[in-house]
């Protein structure tokens, strides 16, 4: 499939983090891990948790809870990787996200989705695409290619395909 | 008379002896005197006789010589004459000598004539011998012849004379003496009579007084013994005099003094037997009656104690049995205890196994996630994938739900069997402790048994000894009898003595005659049924039959 049909996907994949709740596209979503041994990484960024071996790729994992600014917090069995797959200019990169608990997977048109009120607050609103509703509860649409395509992230990644060669 | 009989009898033999004594003296006085006079016939009167009449044989002697003198011629005879005459001559100074010594001085001037005379004879003599001898010739001889038979002759017979006149002399001294010592005799022997006299009738008067005294003072006590020999201790005894026997009739009156007291208290003290024994034969009645009581019931006791014991020895039974059920208890709670155990053990393992389910269920829920994004990103070709995920998803969130509650419940239940197992285990020793207290309790009651045993054999050995002082109390009570009977023989036996108040211990004794009944047993079935033995087989018993009861309902009364 290819890239731009993925992105217009209506399908999201919706995860908890702390007590909020957070959706994804499901084209950007490539699969769920459970938390297998995390490799630390020396003078890593503290977000950074270290990398993991998916399937003889060197996967960076990052932990969301520190990258979102939120208490840091030790795993549940809920706890879950999920790996994205973002466009880092014309690049396509594997990242994976430590969050709380993964939920389901669900339809909504993009109608649905709403804009991001603009007063602030906790999250910064550029890497929110919008907020659904679903049931009672608002989940807040991410834009993953924006939150992880990150100097730090782009270095790590460099400097793990340094390693690597 | 105070004197004593002693002293009576020592004074009459000191008079006596002093009397004796007195007669001794007189007699040995006399005899000396006789001695002396005897003594002075022999040595003095009879020497004087002797030598005078020595004296004048001896000039008879020389005037011999003298004669055979003058007729001798022969030298030799005549020396021998010299020599015989001159030998007699010197005798005769000797015998003049000791005539001297044994003469008195009346007797000394005899001596001396006597010596004179001699002397001149001699004078007369020695001429003779001169002529004769010396110059011994006829006419010498003539003239010695002519001398001799005048002058001679004439000197001699003088001293002859004188020394017979001297013999004759002492005879009539001799005489004097035997008058005088005739007259001693005689007087010596009146005196002695007469004291043997006198001595003889004041030893009379003496042993007369003394024989009286005692015979007098023993006649009254003789009296008195014999009175109290016949019982009669009303004698009265009067002491008049304070000798030996005056002190045998004060010991005599004590005696009979204290005879009649020790008389009088024995038959008081035979009365207090009397009825002292009566007393004890009713008491020993009384006890016995009370004994056969005490039989009933230590007997009521005894079957107490049997049914006590029956009871006792059910609750050690029942002990016993307590004993295993708890025991039996405990080995089932610990059986229990057990098995809540192996339970809690067994609902882990559900839990872990639930645990597995519920891991199963959440990888089953990440697989069916990762269905869903995967038929998600298929698009309009993964739609009927991403509803079986979606289905597939709800499944394994229901499961694991379920799993959790499972989980949930089982925990919640591993805690209850927990907690009872606890309390099972807590029980066990509650349950072990009843135990051990049971079989205390069952020890307990064993030495009960034991102890209800021992005191049913005391009760039944007190029931011998209940029984045996029945006996005992029966037997005392006819001994009461005999000692009755006893005291009574004793009054009897005592009454021998009259001690002046005879007529008390008389209507005494009648009294205590008239007093020794005889017990009454009362055959009317009053005493519990047990039978009553007499109170002793010598007396015999005296039967009411007067008494009814139910018992003799049953029989005619003829």
């Amino acid at each position: 499939m290819k890239q731009e049909e993925l992105t217009t996907l209506n399908s999201y994949l919706s995860f908890s983090l702390d007590q909020e709740c957070f959706g994804v596209n499901v084209g950007k979503v490539i699969e769920i891990l459970e938390v297998p041994h995390i490799t630390r990484i020396p003078k890593a960024p503290p977000f950074m948790r270290g990398v993991i071996n998916l399937r003889g790729t060197v996967l960076p994992v990052v932990d969301t809870r520190l990258k979102f600014g939120l208490a840091p917090k030790a795993d549940t069995i809920n706890t879950c990787i999920i790996v994205f797959s973002i466009c880092i200019g014309e690049e396509q990169v594997m990242v994976g996200a430590l969050v709380d608990a993964v939920q389901e997977v669900f339809e909504m048109p993009e109608s649905e989705l709403r804009p991001t009120p603009s007063m602030g607050g906790r999250y910064k609103a550029e890497f929110i695409r919008g907020m659904a509703r679903r049931d009672d509860e608002f989940i807040m649409v991410l834009d993953v290619d924006r939150i992880f395509a990150h100097e730090e992230i782009l270095d790590l990644q460099l400097d793990l395909e340094a390693l690597k060669a | 008379m105070n004197i004593t009989i002693k002293t009576r009898l020592i004074i009459a033999f000191v008079f006596l002896i002093g009397l004796t004594g007195f007669v001794y003296y007189l007699g040995t006085s006399n005899t000396n005197e006789l001695n002396k006079q005897i003594n002075f016939i022999v040595d003095k009167s009879a020497e004087k006789l002797l030598l005078s009449s020595q004296l004048a044989e001896d000039i008879q002697f020389i005037t011999k010589r003298e004669k055979d003198l003058i007729l001798t011629r022969d030298r030799e005879s005549l020396q021998e004459l010299v020599v015989e005459t001159d030998q007699r001559i010197s005798e005769m100074y000797k015998r003049i000598e000791d005539l001297k010594a044994v003469e008195d001085e009346g007797g000394m001037e005899d001596v001396a004539i006597l010596e004179q005379k001699l002397k001149e004879y001699l004078k007369v003599n020695k001429k003779i011998r001169t002529l004769a001898y010396t110059i011994n010739t006829d006419s010498s001889s003539a003239a010695a012849y002519q001398l001799s038979t005048t002058l001679a002759r004439e000197t001699a017979a003088d001293v002859i004379d004188f020394a017979y006149f001297r013999v004759k002399n002492n005879k009539k001294e001799l005489k004097e003496v035997d008058v005088m010592t005739d007259q001693l005799f005689e007087e010596g022997k009146n005196m002695m009579l007469t004291s043997l006299i006198v001595a003889i009738s004041i030893a009379l008067i003496m042993s007369f007084w003394i024989i009286t005294s005692i015979s007098n003072s023993i006649n009254k006590a003789k009296s008195a013994l014999k009175s109290v020999s016949e019982g009669d201790l009303t004698v009265q005894i009067d002491i008049t005099n304070k000798d030996e026997i005056g002190e045998l009739l004060q010991h005599l009156k004590g005696m009979v003094e204290k005879l009649k007291e020790v008389i009088g208290s024995v038959t008081s003290a035979a009365d207090n037997i009397s009825s002292a024994s009566q007393q004890m034969s009713s008491s020993s009645q009384q006890m016995s009656e009370g004994a056969t009581e005490q039989a009933a019931s230590a007997e009521e006791v005894s079957s107490s104690m049997e049914e006590m014991a029956a009871n006792i020895q059910q609750n050690t039974d029942n002990a016993q049995q307590t004993e295993k059920i708890a025991l039996q208890a405990a080995e089932d709670i610990q059986e229990g205890s057990r098995a809540v155990n192996q339970s809690v053990e067994s609902m882990r393992k559900i839990a872990e196994k639930i645990t597995i389910i519920g891991e199963i269920a959440r990888q089953t829920n990440l697989l069916a996630l990762n269905a869903a994004v995967e038929a998600a990103r298929a698009g309009e070709h993964g739609k009927g994938f991403a509803v079986v995920a979606a289905e597939v998803r709800k499944l394994a969130e229901r499961s694991q739900v379920a799993a959790n509650e499972i989980n949930e419940l089982s925990s919640s239940s591993v805690a209850i069997a927990d907690k009872s197992g606890r309390l099972l285990e807590q029980i066990v020793p509650n349950i072990q402790k009843t135990s051990r207290l049971v079989q205390e309790i069952t020890a307990a009651s064993l030495e009960q048994n034991a102890g209800s045993e021992q005191v049913n054999g005391a009760i039944q050995q007190l029931n011998q000894v209940i029984q045996q002082n029945a006996a005992a109390s029966e037997e005392m009570a006819a001994g009461a009898e005999e000692l009755s009977s006893q005291a009574d023989q004793l009054k009897d036996t005592v009454s021998f003595f009259n001690i002046g108040h005879s007529s008390f211990a008389q209507s005494n004794r009648s009294k205590s005659k008239k007093r020794h009944h005889i017990p009454v047993v009362q055959l009317n079935g009053q005493s519990n049924g047990i039978p009553k033995k007499g109170p002793s087989a010598k007396t015999g018993l005296q039967l009411d039959l007067n008494g009814h009861d139910q018992l003799d309902a049953d029989f005619e009364k003829y």
